[in-house]
């Protein structure tokens, strides 16, 4: 076989959905007038046989199960009494019974339906009404184990090469933020290898443009929306003034309601009504400030004389969802940022995470006291003191949401 | 009206809407992979259940403990369809359970207040120590 025609064979096969007859085996059956001796004498020859069919002229019309025939047979006086008779005495007369194209997953349904004795016993295959074999339920979870399987790692693979993809879509602004902010660290951890968190970053002559965002959703559907979100938010810088974050923002929610068609009022649950929270930064390095421009996310500020963050809030409408406005203007704020200032921005994902002795979330109180805790160190050392926290406080709990956050020294 | 109950996953809360008694309760997590389609039949049948109040007293107790930011905008539908009901002259009251110790909630709870003004909120930090 050459190797297309491998390649070909092997797409036929784990493609071809297996069903009944596929798992069934050819048992010689038996006639109802077969004597239980005769019976008897088949199951003592074949150590393996688990099921006996009784067929009249080609149709299937019972079951002989070995344990429930073995044990009214065991004793002599048995023997000697029914031996000579038929066997539809001991047979099981309403086996489960299913056409051969029956497929995997429905006959798994049918044997529970059934009942126990159909897990010990099997089943009967029939093809266009006639007896083509018997199906042993071992085979048939072994089947639906293997298949399980397959698809779960088929589905893992799809989703772990779509990692790949949106890590590389997000490298360039990565690398652009760790050769111009020496003093920084970004912690990007989607909850299901891909995520609806989003970073991004972009250099210019005077200064640099910021952005850390939730999308709506994670996993899968919350992927789609940061990869939406990259190359409009690019556009958006192109069209309106990185120096003007606001304008950013406002650019961003225009593009994204027109491209999802998010612009009516809502059509009904069908309809998707998605975008972005998020934090939007420009930093001009000769006056050495920062404008932020925020949707529902917050931005804490540690001035390296003051005791405590001072936070300041963004405006509370997400970007690009049927009820934001088509024209709605977010707000910039501008804040003097000299040297030695600590910056933290995060994503709901990290304040809102369960755990604790009281399931309750994380907080920004704890991430403000793990961060104090550590402000003279460098912002990886104080980022790494925040995922510890937080570690500690999530503990054995499942982790609810994406979690992106930026800590950094301009 | 028939009463609304849905049982809890983990991912998704506990819904006890008794229209015959005019109390709705939701308490639990709210995290589902789809939230329109949890949230969709919710509130169809809240939107059927207000259309037929007239001057009721109705009490809404919400204790969540989490909701992720799809299913937020959702329960924002749902108390801005209470608050509409408010202003047109039902009593609507808001029970916002959280833990004592739960700034976030408390916050939130806060936003809530603020947004829809017809309703009259109360914050109910439980001690669970």
């Amino acid at each position: 076989m050459d190797l297309l025609s491998v390649d070909h064979f092997r797409r036929q096969t784990v493609h071809r959905l297996p069903s009944a007859g596929g798992i069934s085996s050819e048992v010689d059956p038996v006639a109802p007038d077969t004597t239980n001796v005769t019976v008897l004498s088949r199951f003592a020859r074949d150590r393996d046989l688990v099921s006996l069919p009784v067929v009249e002229s080609g149709v299937p019309i019972g079951l002989i199960n070995r344990n429930a025939f073995m044990s009214e047979m065991s004793s002599p006086q048995n023997q000697e009494r029914y031996g000579p008779q038929g066997c539809t005495a001991f047979m099981d007369r309403d086996p489960l019974i299913v056409d051969e194209k029956l497929n995997l997953e429905a006959l798994s349904f049918r044997v529970v339906e059934h009942g126990e004795q159909t897990l010990a016993a099997g089943f009967i295959v029939t093809r266009d009404g006639l007896y083509a074999g018997v199906g042993s339920c071992l085979r048939l979870m072994r089947m639906i184990a293997n298949l399980q399987a397959e698809k779960n790692r088929q589905i893992r693979h799809s989703i772990e090469y779509a990692g790949v993809i949106q890590q590389a879509m997000m490298r360039a602004a990565r690398e652009a933020l760790a050769h111009t902010l020496q003093d920084s660290e970004l912690v990007w951890e989607p909850r299901d290898v891909v995520g609806g968190d989003f970073y991004h970053f972009a250099r210019f002559q005077d200064g640099w443009f910021g952005a850390v965002a939730d999308c709506t959703g994670h996993g899968v559907p919350g992927a789609f929306m940061t990869l939406i979100t990259s190359s409009l938010l690019v556009q958006a810088i192109e069209q309106s003034n990185p120096r003007d974050p606001a304008a950013v923002l406002s650019e961003l929610n225009r593009a994204i309601k027109l491209l999802l068609g998010q612009t009516g009022p809502r059509a009904g649950f069908g309809q998707s009504d998605d975008g972005l929270d998020g934090a939007f930064f420009w930093f001009d390095e000769a006056k050495r400030t920062l404008t932020y421009a925020a949707a529902k996310t917050p931005l804490f500020v540690l001035d390296q004389t003051s005791e405590d963050f001072v936070q300041l809030d963004g405006d509370r409408m997400g970007v690009g969802y049927v009820d934001t406005p088509m024209d709605f203007c977010w707000t910039n704020q501008v804040i003097a940022a000299p040297q030695g200032t600590l910056m933290f921005v995060t994503t709901d994902g990290l304040v809102d995470q369960i755990g604790g002795p009281k399931q309750t979330a994380f907080g920004k109180r704890r991430i403000r006291e793990s961060i104090i805790a550590q402000r003279n160190e460098r912002a990886d050392v104080i980022s790494m003191s925040v995922l510890n926290a937080y570690s500690l406080w999530q503990a054995d709990q499942p982790r609810r949401d994406d979690l992106t956050f930026l800590c950094f020294r301009p | 009206m028939e009463n609304l109950f849905i049982a809890a996953t983990p991912s998704t809360p506990e819904v006890d809407f008794r229209f015959d008694q005019h109390t709705l309760s939701l308490k639990g997590e709210s995290y589902p992979e789809n939230a329109a389609s949890f949230y969709g039949g919710v509130l169809e049948r809240v939107r059927q259940y207000l259309a037929g109040c007239k001057g009721t007293e109705i009490r809404i107790n919400v204790s969540l403990a989490y909701f992720n930011s799809s299913s937020t905008k959702l329960l924002f539908s749902m108390f801005d369809a209470f608050n509409q009901a408010a202003l047109a002259g039902n009593e609507v009251s808001l029970n916002w359970f959280h833990d004592e110790d739960d700034e976030t909630l408390f916050e939130f709870g806060q936003e809530i207040h603020q947004d829809y003004p017809a309703l009259r909120f109360t914050d109910v930090p439980v001690n669970t120590d």
